[in-house]
């Protein structure tokens, strides 16, 4: 207020000095302006003015030159000599020149039309009489005569007069021009001076009034600014009470307007604010309390309702926990002033302490309430008419209410399932009211709501009910229902274990364990030794050692079991019964706990019957063993499908696998599965047809082959009883046999070939003889024909004998040996080969590749290994490819007691699919290019095989060949050459 | 009726007996002679796919290297039956081998065998059987 009072103020004398201000520069602006016009005229005036006097200067001169020229002209009439005239001429011309500058000069300054023209008629009367002067002054010609001179003279005048008169016009008139401007301009001045003095008359007054009226308002304003000062700073002074008012208070106040912006907040907000970290710019003032963030929270909600007037105040309390402590506060808000529409009161008053406290009251007595109602207990409190103060949960439970409240103030009699028995609690409970002792029940029965029935402990209090001095009842009830029942359970067990003790089939004994006494007997026990139980009661342990050993056995033994204590040891004893008779027991002590204490018990009974049996039975068995360990084949029984049950002890030497590590196991997990299955099919045969299956079978055992003879009996309880028997040295001597039965038959067959082979390559010789001599014998042949055909028989006969000398050699090699065996070395054979082969050897450009560093030397008949070594490498060298120089490669190796030795070529190789039956064939030949009989191979088999070696042969067409000899070792081979010698023979 | 005569024998000699007793019994007929199978084979087949070639008995030596009688047969009997209806195919053999006569016997290109040496006899009991 006080400032826009102010600011009026000053806005008003703003606009006052504006006011004055503007009158002041018009007057001024106005008088400059008149005072310019006035300058104008005043010079415009001036010039004109000057612009007549010149003029009048200009008619002046004009009119002396005119008069200097008639008084000239005039004198000359007189004298009229030529000399004069010529002087006068030249002056009369001199002032017509001056008049003609004047009139040019004044023709310039004529302004005015009316001077313009008075001034034509006064330039054309100048001109005239100037011309006339021009004339007249002409020097007249010789002959001419001056006549009219008088005529002249006249009209000279007339001129010049009218050139006087014209003049004394146009000065005239100049004179009255001159007036009349001066009159004008005075005229003019005089107005003008008038309106500049009403002008500035009028700013005067006006700017007066302006003053006036300024100042007056001035004045009032300045009273109207102290008053106002006055009030302004008393309601500060208020306003700072209520601020500090405000400030002192410790609730967080905060003032809104009308639209929920906050307007002002006190001290204890902005503490509060900057403590929690949110005091922002400017502690929410100027922040709305109902829109954004805080809109639609039930604060915001209230307050809009206040603001829309339906409300006049509310409250709300609320939670504004810190991290580190709870907190709650009171939010109270108000009108300022309820009459008018005033701004609200945000009050938020800290009330932690009090939430606290009754949050304290509460959690306490939900406590209590929670103790009260988790006891397993009954809790209750009654008043004399048997009306329910309070009572807890299992209470409730039993009576089959929902909770507690449902009984409070209900009657016991209106409530309990079985009535008879609220009769007898209302007895009781008076009894204690009336008494004001405390009772205790140590046994009330109690029928539920389902009929259970329950014992209680029941304790009776005095009480009296907090606030009203009545008198009750409090009770607590511990439910002892299961340890009745398992008092009651146990005195029968009791009477069972005795009824037990007495009436067992074994005897029993129960010793004491430090001294060995027997503290209690049972009925069977009396029977079994004799003696009645107060003999056996009183007994010194050292005289009842006979009747049981659990006690005396010797000590060592004793607290092994004793220290084991695990379950029964069971001995068998000779028990010397009072009578002195001995019979067999079996006894089992154990160890147990007696009411507390540990007691040996013995149970005992007699086994007289089993033991002979036993007796019999260990008498067969060992019979049983004997004549099993005097077996040498393997004993096993198994089921049908094939479980091995056991295995007799005997005394086999090749089991196949140890009996403990088979017992129990199914034969497929334990043979290869090709054995297994043939054994699982004799088995299913022999249970089917109930016969007994024999059968052969070899198996791996360890790393050796072994056969075994098998046969498979049924046994009645569906399984069978399988001897094996090791047989694998018949069946070794038996397969050797036959592999010599076979050598045999092969080499039967071969000499069979080899007498085949023999007889034809005789008979074909012999055949060609025949055909010849037949020829020559019966045909009519030419004689060169004839002389061919004798030639041809000496060549038959030739090979014939040939081929008997084959034979011979052949033989030779076959039954020998007159030669006896040498250590031979290989590469000195291979030289001395070399060596008789040169020329051979250089004409094919032969390349040999030796290696005989695996091994170099062997026993053997050296023209054997020769010609092995000869016939092999000539073969190569004989049969290699054209074009290809021949590569020979020759290696020994030496294996498992074996000599091999590999000859290997690039030549032409052998079609093995075609010819390998035949490779080593007597006269058997593969190539018709080159000569050969087809003995080399044939032979180096032959010796080959008498050195006791084998020989086979790998070769691919066109790639090489590869023999490999292979020398078993030296027994075996002298073992061969024996063989050999005698099929021979 | 004529026949040609071929002889496939590593013998000389017996090829030259034969031809001597075949020219003997048939002083017309045309003989031909192999010491080669091979070079037998390869003239059979090219000269004998012609319809119009003469009918021909074929003596065939069982020992022979490279290619044995039997071999020899092999290979014939891949040929083309208008090749294989010209011959009649007789083992001349100086084997005693009893499976060699048993062989001739199933082999249904050999009509017999014939033991070495060939004389005008056994060339008429040829004959005979044809």
């Amino acid at each position: 207020m006080l400032e826009r009072i102010r600011d009026k103020q000053r806005k008003t004398a703003i606009c006052l000095l504006a006011v004055f201000l503007f009158f002041v520069l018009s007057a001024t602006i106005a008088f400059i302006a008149v005072r310019t016009q006035y300058n104008i005229i005043f010079n415009s005036s001036n010039q004109l003015s000057k612009e007549i006097a010149q003029k009048l200067a200009l008619l002046d001169k004009i009119n002396g030159c005119s008069t200097s020229m008639y008084v000239v002209l005039s004198n000359d009439q007189l004298n009229s000599d030529e000399l004069n005239r010529k002087s006068s001429q030249k002056l009369i011309d001199s002032l017509h020149n001056d008049i003609d500058q004047a009139i040019s000069k004044m023709d310039a300054l004529i302004i005015d039309r009316k001077e313009k023209l008075f001034f034509e008629q006064f330039k054309a009367a100048s001109l005239a009489y100037t011309q006339f002067a021009g004339t007249y002054t002409r020097v007249p010609q010789q002959n001419e005569k001056l006549v009219d001179q008088k005529n002249e003279s006249d009209e000279f005048n007339s001129s010049f007069a009218i050139f006087s008169m014209h003049m004394q016009l146009l000065v005239e008139y100049e004179h009255i021009h001159i007036k009349k401007i001066a009159n004008e301009s005075n005229n003019e001045l005089s107005g003008m001076g008038k309106a500049v003095t009403l002008i500035l008359t009028g700013c005067v007054l006006v700017s007066v009034l302006v003053a006036v009226i300024a100042f007056w308002l001035y004045k009032s304003l300045v009273l109207n600014y102290a008053r106002l000062e006055e009030a302004t700073s008393e309601k500060e002074k208020v306003t700072q009470r209520f601020a500090s008012i405000l400030n002192t208070l410790p609730a967080n106040i905060a003032l809104l307007n009308n639209e929920g912006t906050i307007v002002d907040v006190n001290n204890a907000w902005k503490l509060f604010a900057k403590e929690n970290g949110f005091a922002g710019d400017n502690y929410g003032i100027g922040s709305s309390y109902i829109r954004g963030t805080y809109s639609n929270t039930p604060v915001a909600i209230q307050l809009q309702k206040m603001i829309g007037g339906e409300l006049q105040q509310f409250s709300v309390i609320y939670p504004c926990h810190a991290p580190d402590k709870k907190r709650w506060f009171e939010l109270l808000a108000k009108r300022e002033n309820e009459l008018t529409n005033a701004g609200i009161v945000l009050m938020h008053i800290d009330i932690t302490e009090k939430q606290e406290s009754e949050e304290r009251i509460k959690q306490s007595k939900t406590n209590l309430r929670q103790i009260i109602d988790l006891v397993p207990h009954l809790i209750f409190v009654k008043n004399i008419r048997g009306e329910f103060i309070l009572t807890n949960k299992r209470f409730a439970e039993l009576y089959g209410v929902e909770s507690p409240k449902t009984l409070k103030t209900k009657l016991i009699m209106e409530t309990i399932p079985v009535l008879e028995q609220g009769e007898k609690f209302m007895a009781e409970d008076k009894e204690v009211i009336i008494s004001g002792k405390t009772k205790v029940n140590p046994e009330a029965f109690f029928t539920d709501f389902t009929g259970e029935e329950h014992i209680f402990h029941t304790t009776r209090v005095p009480y009296y009910i907090a606030g009203t001095n009545e008198r009750a009842v409090l009770g607590v009830a511990i439910e002892i229902t299961a340890q009745k029942k398992a008092e009651e359970e146990l005195k029968k067990a009791e009477a069972n274990y005795r009824e037990i003790f007495e009436k067992a089939s074994d005897g029993i004994f129960i010793l004491d364990i430090e001294t060995g006494r027997i503290i209690n007997a049972n009925q069977k026990s009396l029977n079994i030794t004799g003696y009645s139980k107060d003999e056996l009661l009183a007994a010194h342990p050292s005289e009842i050692s006979s009747l049981n050993p659990c006690f005396n056995r010797n000590t060592a033994n004793r607290n092994i079991w004793m220290a084991e204590k695990s379950g029964h040891n069971i001995f068998e004893w000779e028990l010397t019964k009072k009578d002195g008779s001995i019979h067999w027991i079996e006894v089992s002590c154990t160890i147990a706990n007696i009411a507390g204490t540990e007691r040996i018990i013995s149970f005992f009974h007699e086994i007289d019957d089993r033991k002979s049996a036993e007796c019999a039975l260990r008498r067969s068995e060992e019979e049983l063993r004997a004549l099993f360990s005097a077996m040498t084949e393997i004993v096993i029984v198994l089921d049908a499908e094939g479980k091995y049950l056991s295995i007799a002890p005997t005394n086999s030497s090749n089991p196949y696998k140890p009996a403990e590590a088979v017992i129990g196991r199914k034969i497929q997990d334990i043979m290869p599965q090709e054995n297994a299955g043939k054994i699982l099919q004799y088995v299913e045969l022999a249970l089917s047809g109930l016969c007994t299956v024999s059968f052969e079978y070899n198996l791996c055992v360890g790393e050796k082959d072994a056969w075994f003879e098998g046969s498979i009996t049924p046994l009645p309880d569906n399984t069978v009883f399988w001897i094996a028997r090791d047989i694998t040295e018949r069946k070794m001597g038996e397969m050797d046999r036959t592999k010599i039965t076979h050598d045999l038959i092969q080499r039967n067959k071969d000499l069979e070939q080899f007498a085949y082979i023999i007889s034809h390559n005789l008979r074909a010789p012999v055949a060609n003889i025949l055909g010849i001599t037949s020829a020559l014998h019966s045909m009519q042949l030419g004689q060169d024909k004839e002389k061919q055909m004798k030639s041809d028989l000496k060549t038959c006969t030739k090979k014939l004998d040939d081929v008997i000398k084959d034979l011979n050699y052949i033989l030779q090699v076959k039954r020998e040996v007159t030669e006896r065996k040498e250590i031979l070395r290989f590469s000195e054979l291979l030289t001395s080969i070399q060596l008789c082969i040169d020329g051979m050897i250089r004409k094919a450009d032969v390349q040999f590749i030796t290696d005989f560093t695996a091994v170099d030397e062997m026993e053997a008949f050296k023209s054997y290994l020769y010609s092995i070594f000869f016939n092999l490498i000539s073969n190569s060298i004989k049969y290699r490819r054209p074009h290809t120089p021949p590569i020979i490669e020759i290696f020994s190796r030496k294996y498992d007691n074996k000599i091999e030795l590999i000859f290997r070529d690039n030549g032409l190789g052998i079609d093995l699919e075609k010819k390998g039956s035949q490779v080593f064939g007597l006269y058997k030949r593969f190539h018709s290019h080159t000569e050969g009989k087809g003995m080399g191979l044939f032979m180096t088999k032959t010796q080959v095989e008498a050195l006791g070696g084998k020989i086979s042969v790998h070769s691919q067409v066109n790639h090489g060949t590869e023999f490999r000899i292979e020398f078993d070792n030296v027994n075996k081979m002298e073992e061969t050459n024996r063989s050999l010698q005698l099929l021979n023979q | 009726m004529t026949h040609d005569f071929i002889i496939v024998d590593d013998d000389p000699i017996n090829n030259m007996l034969c031809q001597l007793i075949i020219e003997q019994r048939f002083a017309t007929v045309c003989t031909r002679s192999f010491v080669d199978p091979c070079d037998a084979l390869a003239y059979v087949e090219a000269t004998y796919s012609n319809a119009d070639a003469p009918p021909t008995i074929l003596f065939l030596d069982i020992n022979m290297p490279a290619l044995t009688g039997w071999e020899f047969l092999n290979v014939f009997e891949s040929f083309t039956a208008a090749i294989k209806e010209h011959f009649k195919i007789y083992m001349l053999s100086s084997s005693v081998d009893p499976k060699d006569k048993e062989r001739a016997d199933t082999n249904a290109n050999v009509l017999a065998y014939i033991e070495k040496p060939l004389t005008i006899e056994s060339l008429d009991c040829v004959f005979s059987r044809l």
